[in-house]
């Protein structure tokens, strides 16, 4: 090849790599201002909170926010208000709910809310099943490359048309705008009535479990997710509270056969975190006035707004406080309830 | 590891290509040599360690032997290492690939009940299995010295470990083992990235987008005519774009290395003959084919009937290969059924028209890879059924979804255009015009020219496939 020639084809590599570069580089920057998943930075400028999902983002708000205070949960929580906590208790509040999030979940969250900041309260939606169920350790596919402190695995994340278009673009347009209040939340979507209580629960086939070893097993080691942050932060009050599932929950657990398991555990549970001054346990899961009454319910377990509201209303009050004084009374009279209630009456 | 993936573009074949090319430069040949194969190790047992150990058993133990066939005199010595060589090259293939098909029949006959092993198919093992079989009987035949290295190099080459092409040793080991290669060359650099790009956007954009078509519609074929043939279409293009992407991709790969690897596809769907379609599609394998089962066999030297027996037998063969399925099997018998066809009525269609020969190939094709795709044998035959029986009912939206790219649904958003069909009709027709106009890799290299139009195009193609990797695709021929 003669002088020329390679000066052609140096111009043409040029060209090329140049085209590439002047393509990427744009894109990188605009994904890293935005940045639809909080994975880099929180609001800067006039950026404002975002909807999004959950499983997406809130690592990110996680990570660099900042807050004082956690409402963390899963669907159980989507519905409260943050303001309504503010009023109540002050500080700087963020929601974290995890749609169907299990220990692992959470514990995956907890480690980047706990690092590097003092945390005033935090308010957790305890979903006894997720402790104690066989079928799943983590819900959903975790996109692991936001959750890890690997940046190569970014591309992921920054060479990602989907991301692209159907995040960094619309988000950037305002498209998305959310507040607090509204974060996550979907009451307004559904209709809460006996008639839709029944219509959207399916009744399962009758099991019967026979070894159930495994579950105590599995709830030793997912509970302990939990008792580490609360062991390792003594100077963050914990509000932990039972949600009040109605009573076709209790119906759906037992026809798996699981319904003793299931209070047996709440049990041990609560009498674990009772043990730690820094948790204020509260149980809304046997006041009947609540559990009864499907017009409260759009399934066998999501309680309407006018629930969460009470919920928040009444999680520092001394009538839904559990404590060494009242655990085994409460537990005794709740179990005896559940377990000789007529499912059967319900149809 | 893929190619189409993140850790390969931005990672491993940068990096390859600078160290190659350092050692070049600083003149250690012999280090460079070994460097290419143990990464080229590394590229293979990527997603599991303990498949390098099986290939480099297997490239050493066939080189003991190669060696051995090719040290003794007495022709029956000889014979009985080369049978040695093709039985052991064989077992592991029909191991790896077909031992659960064989209980499965066995049990079907038999009426047992014997389990199912757990095997993974180790990656190209279809490919690199053919190329050393390849090279034991050339061993046979003629008189082969190379070293171990330069066989080993030949073997353990990423760019075609894993898909092919299926090269031979002469069109190989001297230019891996050529001096010159060693040195950086601008020019090969240049062609190499631009092969690349295009087959890169044959394999994203194209080949994935028209997989998600074709695996909803034999995931769960309905009665729906229009939709079966949109899903019969979309897998014909997806197999096209993704293995011919895919070797474009390996021959740019190779270039970078200043090795250029055979072609491969040769337009095959402008084929007016099922025999050039052959010609066409594939070439190495009917290559490989031709020159170890064909010929052997007394190609067509022995009369017709014989020919036809030995064109069956070819085409039973290479249904097998593609896999353990009555599927792949029938298919390749009515490849070889059309072969024998083409050469029985060769007076008859030089009489007719071109485009309607086009038009009976064309069909035949889809029809076969609807038999290759199908999880069944039953459940082809119904599509097919359902087919014919023209139920013209408007094809379903979750179809014409799949064609509306995030990028184009930008675009028609920005634009307004409500029209939901407008993306599948713009991706069936270009990839029409590229099927039929699209020259192939060989002439477009031959033909290239440094300027600066196709730096741009190529670097568009290759921006636009790098940011739609996330997806996960699916490779067809790397199952093989």
């Amino acid at each position: 090849m003669n002088k020329n020639e390679i000066k052609q084809y140096k111009k043409y590599l040029f060209t090329y790599f140049f085209t590439i570069l002047i393509l990427l580089i744009p894109l990188i920057s605009f994904t890293i201002y935005v940045d639809p998943f909080y994975h880099y930075h929180g609001l800067i400028g006039k950026q404002k909170l975002h909807s999004g999902d959950e499983y997406y983002q809130n690592i990110g708000i996680a990570k660099n926010f900042k807050y004082d205070s956690v409402i963390i949960g899963s669907s159980m929580t989507e519905n409260f208000k943050v303001s309504q906590f503010e009023k109540k208790f002050g500080g700087k509040i963020v929601k974290l709910s995890l749609s169907g999030g299990y220990p692992k979940n959470y514990k995956l969250l907890f480690s980047k809310i706990f690092k590097k900041r003092k945390i005033k309260n935090i308010y957790y939606g305890l979903d006894t099943y997720v402790y104690i169920t066989q079928a799943k350790e983590y819900n959903f596919e975790i996109p692991n490359y936001l959750y890890d402190d690997n940046y190569f695995n970014d591309v992921n994340y920054v060479l990602n048309k989907n991301v692209f278009f159907n995040k960094t673009i619309p988000i950037y347009n305002n498209e998305m705008n959310t507040n607090w209040d509204a974060i996550y939340s979907w009451y307004n979507s559904f209709t809460f009535s006996k008639e839709a209580t029944l219509k959207n629960y399916k009744r399962e086939e009758k099991k019967y479990i026979l070894d159930n070893k495994k579950y105590f097993e599995t709830l030793n080691i997912r509970l302990s997710t939990l008792t580490y942050f609360i062991k390792n932060n003594p100077n963050t009050s914990f509000y932990i509270f039972y949600p009040p599932y109605s009573i076709l929950y209790y119906d759906l657990i037992n026809q798996r056969g699981e319904l003793e398991i299931y209070l047996k555990s709440n049990k041990i549970i609560m009498n674990e975190l009772i043990k730690y001054p820094n948790v204020r346990l509260t149980s809304f899961y046997y006041d009947k006035n609540i559990i009864m009454n499907l017009n409260n319910y759009k399934d066998c377990n999501h309680y309407s707004n006018k629930i969460s509201e009470y919920i928040v209303d009444n999680i520092d009050k001394d009538e839904y406080k559990i404590d060494k004084s009242n655990i085994n009374r409460y537990i005794d009279e709740s179990n005896k309830f559940f377990l000789n209630y007529d499912y059967e009456s319900l149809f | 590891m893929n190619f189409n993936s993140y850790i390969f573009v931005l990672g491993f074949l940068p990096i390859s290509l600078i160290v190659f090319y350092v050692l070049g430069y600083f003149k250690k040949y012999k280090l460079s040599q070994i460097f290419l194969i143990v990464d080229s190790l590394i590229f293979y047992g990527y997603f599991k360690t303990e498949y390098i150990l099986l290939l480099v058993g297997s490239v050493s133990i066939n080189y003991l032997i190669s060696k051995k066939i090719g040290g003794v005199n007495n022709k029956k010595k000889k014979k009985i290492y080369l049978i040695i060589g093709l039985f052991l090259n064989l077992s592991l293939l029909i191991y790896f690939k077909y031992f659960n098909f064989l209980i499965e029949n066995f049990n079907r006959i038999f009426s047992s009940n014997i389990d199912f092993i757990d095997i993974i198919i180790p990656l190209g093992i279809s490919f690199f299995t053919f190329q050393q079989l390849s090279y034991l009987i050339d061993s046979y035949t003629e008189k082969l010295n190379y070293k171990f290295i330069d066989y080993a190099s030949y073997v353990i080459f990423f760019p075609q470990l894993i898909a092919g092409p299926i090269t031979l040793h002469n069109e190989m080991i001297p230019q891996m083992t050529n001096i010159k290669n060693k040195k950086f060359n601008i020019k090969n650099f240049s062609i190499g990235f631009y092969s690349f790009s295009y087959g890169f956007f044959q394999k994203i954009i194209l080949a994935d987008t028209f997989a998600k078509v074709a695996n909803f519609v034999f995931d769960n074929p309905t009665n729906n005519s229009m939709d079966l043939i949109i899903g019969l279409l979309a897998y014909t293009f997806q197999i096209y774009f993704d293995f011919n992407g895919y070797c474009d991709m390996g021959i740019g790969i190779s270039y970078m290395f200043n090795i250029k690897l055979p072609i491969n596809f040769d337009s095959p769907y402008r084929s007016l003959s099922i025999k050039e379609f052959w010609k066409k599609w594939h070439i190495t394998l009917t290559r490989f084919f031709t020159k170890y089962v064909y010929i052997p066999l007394g190609g067509n030297k022995k009369g017709r009937i014989r020919t036809y027996i030995n064109i069956m037998i070819v085409f039973l063969i290479s249904g097998i290969w593609h896999g353990a399925n009555y599927t792949f099997i029938l298919w390749g018998i009515l490849h070889g059924i059309a072969s024998i066809f083409d050469r029985l009525f060769v007076k008859i269609k030089k009489k007719i028209n071109l485009v309607f020969n086009w038009i009976i190939t064309f069909i035949f094709i889809n029809i076969c890879w609807l038999f290759f795709r199908a999880d069944s044998i039953n459940i082809a035959f119904n599509m097919l059924k359902n087919i014919f029986k023209f139920n013209i009912m408007p094809i379903s939206s979750k179809i014409e979804e799949f064609f509306i790219l995030p990028e184009f649904k930008y675009i028609l958003n920005f634009f307004n255009i409500k029209n939901n069909s407008l993306c599948m009709l713009v991706f069936i027709v270009y990839s029409f015009l590229l099927v039929f106009f699209m020259k192939n890799t060989t002439e477009k290299i031959k033909n290239f020219k440094p300027t600066q139009k196709n730096a741009i195009v190529s670097a568009i193609l290759f921006f636009w496939s790098i940011i739609s990797i996330f997806e996960i695709n699916t490779f067809i021929y790397v199952n093989f």
